[in-house]
């Protein structure tokens, strides 16, 4: 519910365009430890559970738990820290465009944007990049094998200018989603990883952590490419 | 005999049913094309006067649109739109949506009143928002007119997108009340980047309380 709370909000927030001539003298960003889940998922979007009540809910959580326990397990056998790999790609990609990248320490379990950011002296930085991952991990449609497990990463993005807090952009970020959110950057997931059965993705652990790298990476370079 | 007229009512039905209209087919090597922009008949883009709301323009390129051939004889179809005259800052949003299996390869020249090109969107400052190819531009001063072209660049190239739903079914059972079934859907659409099809732009006041502390 916390989840799709979350993703609802979204849809509440106008996506604002960056534009490097309204904002001439950001050439240092800061980069706010980005709000990250404290864990992945594995996530049935329709389930048969759903058709029988509480019942079928709480057969449904305990399945969804064990999937996401899964997930965790292949991912830190694998040594595969997706948080690590999506600031490693967003750091480069906008390095490639000429900006210098500070990293800034914040509190990576806030679940949303920052409330307040730091002074523009505090950190000798422009603008303040918060990006907040709502989701990652892996998500299936349907319970059908023509509705595979593939990987997904949901998250919000802004950019504040330091000095006032004006906000010089603004935009959300999916890659692969069964949310049809107006106006949210939809990536399309990469057909290479894709899981009929979960069971499929489990015998696979390699490939299953390397899609949620993917998912990762590739959110990261598009939110790079929106300061373009 | 019930069966056959439920089904002859079905047909009936069916046909009534509004068939999907095929993307247009553009001989581009055939079409009159002009040397230059023509700079009359621009389309006048809609926006709230009081700047509150959002307002969107729907246009379509086809065979009827102007065409426009460049130095080295490439073809392009356009429309030309009419800025709006607004004292706040807008955003424009250039959409185009998915037509069959085609998409318009989209691009976007902002002019100034005397045709002059003040600046251009390339194919990657096209992204696919939902599943429309979309762009979003602050207004500039002394802009008067958005183009939306086809981009020559791109034309032909294939994109693949997979998407996912889910469907919520509901049927009503014998003995009273309703069962409820959730499924999924995940599909594969093919398009290839065409020269025409749909365009959309949507004139945006700049949110007021930008987080201006």
């Amino acid at each position: 519910m916390a989840m799709l709370m979350a993703l609802a909000a979204c849809a509440g927030q106008p996506e604002i365009p960056y534009d490097r001539t309204a904002a001439p003298n950001n050439k240092t960003i800061g980069l706010l430890t980005p709000a990250w889940p404290s864990s992945p998922v594995s996530f049935l979007a329709s389930n048969v559970g759903q058709s029988f009540g509480l019942v079928g809910a709480l057969v449904n959580a305990g399945m969804q738990e064990g999937r996401d326990a899964d997930l965790k397990m292949m991912l830190d056998n694998q040594k595969v820290d997706a948080n690590a790999q999506f600031v490693t790609a967003l750091t480069a990609n906008l390095q490639a465009k000429g900006f210098t990248i500070v990293p800034v320490t914040a509190d990576g379990r806030r679940g949303g944007y920052m409330k307040k950011y730091p002074a523009a002296a505090a950190d000798k930085v422009d603008s303040y990049l918060d990006v907040a991952v709502i989701q990652y991990g892996y998500l299936a449609a349907g319970i059908g094998s023509d509705s595979p497990y593939r990987p997904w990463c949901e998250s919000l993005v802004k950019l504040v200018r330091a000095s006032d807090g004006a906000l010089l952009m603004q935009d959300s970020v999916t890659y692969n989603s069964w949310l049809d959110i107006k106006n949210r950057v939809k990536l399309s997931p990469d057909p290479d990883y894709a899981f009929a059965k979960w069971t499929d993705a489990k015998a696979e652990p390699v490939k299953t952590a390397q899609g949620v790298s993917i998912a990762a990476k590739k959110t990261a370079e598009a939110i790079g490419d929106l300061l373009r | 005999m019930k069966r056959p007229a439920g089904l002859a009512a079905l047909a009936v039905l069916g046909a009534c049913a509004p068939r999907p209209v095929p993307p247009p087919v553009v001989d581009m090597v055939a079409l009159p094309c002009a040397n230059a922009m023509v700079m009359q008949g621009a389309v006048p883009l809609s926006f709230d006067p009081k700047e509150k709301d959002e307002k969107t323009t729907i246009a379509i390129l086809d065979g009827r649109s102007c065409c426009i051939q460049d130095a080295d004889g490439s073809r392009r179809l356009y429309q030309l739109f009419a800025l709006p005259e607004m004292k706040a800052p807008y955003i424009l949003s250039i959409r185009t949506s998915p037509w069959a299996d085609t998409i318009l390869a989209p691009r976007g020249l902002l002019l100034a009143g005397d045709g002059t090109v003040m600046r251009s969107t390339s194919h990657a400052d096209f992204i696919f928002r939902g599943e429309q190819l979309s762009a979003l531009v602050r207004s500039h001063p002394g802009e008067a007119y958005l183009v939306v072209t086809s981009d020559t660049e791109v034309l032909g190239r294939e994109v693949a997108r997979i998407t996912e739903s889910v469907q919520v079914t509901a049927a009503v059972m014998p003995y009273g009340g309703a069962f409820i079934w959730h499924s999924g859907l995940d599909t594969t659409h093919r398009m290839t980047l065409s020269p025409a099809g749909h365009i959309e732009v949507t004139v945006a006041p700049f949110p007021a309380g930008d987080g201006k502390k």
